[in-house]
């Protein structure tokens, strides 16, 4: 089963991460999947404006992953955006040990998680960007985690 | 010999310690996940209770999983330090085996599978025989609760579960029709001590993490920057 939402734009992109932070709870793992400049970034700051995180999102790509403190009404206290594009190995995935930091109360976003999801086990939520030839994209979110999130799910894809 | 045993596979921080004149202690710190800061202070009131120094440590035994990846890194590390420090042996014990043996020295017996939870709604488990003694009838596997749960059923067979996992996933093994559940959340460290006093000794600790071991990523759906 999966919930699609086609985005138009960059700014259509980050609403769309806007509205997928009403869709997350304490804990969980979210892996962002599509190539280069399909807008994984975008969505990612979009989610964390979402979470309500004060400070500027930029990509992880070089420091493999950054926290931001998020201040809202869901029980997240802290974003961990990462992005595992350059890694050469799934351990260097593994010792940033996500999985186990989001149960403090936080969540994870992981650019190119797709590459190291072995390390994060079954109950994970993919989005995939897929880019559409009118230079939209469309975002699919589909996994385990879904399962007990099928309402919030409904509303974020009819949007 | 003096013997220091380290568990921080789960949640739960604990240690334990057998001195030469045969005095046992153990120290079970709550489920906080905080085993960098809980450990070493641990350590040190241990042994001040037992009256013997750091580094008259003959020997550490540490759980090396499979579990939280924080925790082993932590207690492989601190027996590691032991090692360097004052040439303390070093001896690795599984987190599953050490559940299997804190059951058996409880009175449990017969078929036992050893549940600690793997997080993302995976565990690792390994099955034993408890009879006379603790027998290992698999090898330590990663599963999901709800096939384990499916298999025993299958099976038929009475079988107790414990761990974390066991504990964490009640709803699925419960629902085995013969199955039963062992309460026992962190590792026994008295129990790892004893396993752990009559192994020889080790020149390396590697972690068990079972996900991924080796594993190289999945670079395929990766392109190149354009």
């Amino acid at each position: 089963m999966n919930w699609r939402r086609y985005c138009a734009s960059a700014e259509d992109t980050q609403a769309a991460g806007q509205e997928f932070a009403r869709v997350l709870r304490p804990g969980d793992v979210i892996l962002l999947s599509g190539q280069l400049g399909n807008g994984k970034t975008t969505f990612a700051q979009g989610v964390a404006k979402g979470l309500g995180v004060r400070e500027r999102v930029t990509s992880p790509t070089f420091t493999m992953v950054r926290q931001h403190e998020c201040v809202n009404d869901l029980g997240i206290s802290m974003l961990h955006h990462a992005d595992v594009y350059r890694v050469e190995s799934l351990v260097e995935v593994r010792e940033l040990a996500l999985g186990e930091l989001v149960e403090d109360g936080a969540v994870a976003l992981v650019e190119w998680g797709e590459i190291a999801s072995s390390v994060f086990g079954r109950d994970v939520m993919n989005v995939d960007f897929v880019l559409e030839e009118d230079e939209g994209r469309t975002l699919v979110v589909s996994g385990a985690l879904t399962l007990d999130r099928q309402e919030p799910l409904n509303q974020w894809a009819s949007q | 010999m003096n013997i220091l045993a380290i568990e921080t596979a789960t949640p739960g921080c604990a240690m334990a310690v057998r001195t030469s004149e045969g005095v046992e202690l153990e120290l079970v710190l709550g489920d906080e996940r905080h085993h960098t800061e809980a450990l070493t202070p641990g350590i040190r009131d241990l042994l001040y209770k037992v009256k013997i120094s750091a580094a008259s440590i003959d020997r550490v035994v540490v759980d090396r999983g499979p579990g939280l990846y924080t925790g082993l890194r932590v207690g492989i590390a601190t027996a590691l330090g032991f090692s360097v420090a004052s040439g303390a042996e070093l001896v690795g014990v599984t987190s599953l085996e050490v559940l299997a043996h804190g059951a058996f020295n409880s009175g449990v017996r017969g078929t036992l599978v050893s549940v600690v939870d793997g997080r993302r709604g995976e565990v690792f488990i390994q099955i034993f025989s408890l009879d006379a003694s603790v027998l290992a009838l698999s090898d330590p596997k990663v599963a999901l609760p709800r096939e384990v749960a499916l298999e025993w059923n299958q099976r038929g067979d009475v079988v107790t579960f414990t761990g974390d996992g066991a504990a964490r996933y009640a709803d699925e093994f419960a629902g085995v029709t013969h199955g039963l559940i062992f309460n026992q959340q962190v590792p026994s460290p008295l129990a790892a001590l004893a396993l752990g006093a009559l192994r020889a000794p080790q020149v390396a600790i590697v972690p068990l993490y079972l996900r991924e071991a080796d594993a190289v990523a999945n670079f395929t759906t990766r392109q190149p920057p354009s």
